[in-house]
């Protein structure tokens, strides 16, 4: 299935927060493929850093976890808590004007605790990978 | 069996970073509880995934899961079965 809409309205988050700007790819309870695109007016490159702006690591994360709690979403506003992180490595910085692509998987679901896998590419070159827990009740 | 104890034994304490030595932990010693590993329910998802990748035993529902994991005893008895 393909999917071109923002997220927006199915994700519980809203704006400055929402972390995902399209979905490329769904397959429910399976996997989903997200774009993110970094635009230098995102309010954090404002602090982080002002010579060199870089997006924070820990909101590539944020998009990851967002991009996976949308696999299991089921187009009811629900609440996911991020419950774990592991074996997250963060390749090299990721910078105004990228557009991230954001591959998640379900490795494994024991409602309402859910395992993702998750790469995020720039240009074919993987900027970051984690294992995500989402808790989604 | 011995072999198969031992490795589960290696993968509480690696994945789930349990600062306990593997002479302490035994087929009886319980998951749960301050008596026991004091595992909670991401630990025991985390096992879950551990469990497939080092063994290729699947546990996908939360029924089974809560039969298997009570002790190491039982968890190990389950990969024995279903390996």
């Amino acid at each position: 299935m393909s999917v071109s809409l923002p997220p927006v309205n199915i994700l519980p988050h809203s704006y400055p927060f929402v972390m995902i700007d399209k979905i490329v790819e769904l397959e429910k309870g399976q996997r989903i493929v997200c774009i993110k695109n970094v635009t230098i007016n995102e309010n954090y490159f404002t602090g982080h850093f002002e010579e060199n702006p870089s997006m924070p690591e820990i909101l590539i994360i944020e998009a990851m976890a967002q991009a996976s709690g949308l696999i299991v979403n089921n187009n009811k506003r629900t609440l996911v808590y991020l419950a774990g992180i592991r074996d997250a490595s963060f390749k090299r910085p990721v910078v105004p004007g990228d557009q991230i692509f954001i591959r998640s998987s379900i490795i494994q679901a024991l409602p309402p605790l859910y395992v993702f896998g998750v790469t995020a590419h720039v240009r074919d070159e993987v900027v970051s990978e984690a294992q995500i827990t989402l808790n989604i009740i | 069996m011995t072999d198969s104890i031992q490795k589960l034994k290696n993968l509480l304490i690696t994945r789930l970073k349990l600062k306990v030595d593997a002479d302490q932990i035994t087929e009886d010693t319980q998951l749960f509880g301050p008596e026991g590993l004091g595992l909670d329910s991401i630990d025991v998802l985390e096992l879950v995934v551990g469990i497939k990748k080092e063994f290729g035993v699947e546990i996908s529902d939360r029924q089974t899961a809560e039969k298997v994991f009570t002790s190491v005893g039982s968890i190990n008895k389950y990969i024995e079965e279903n390996r």
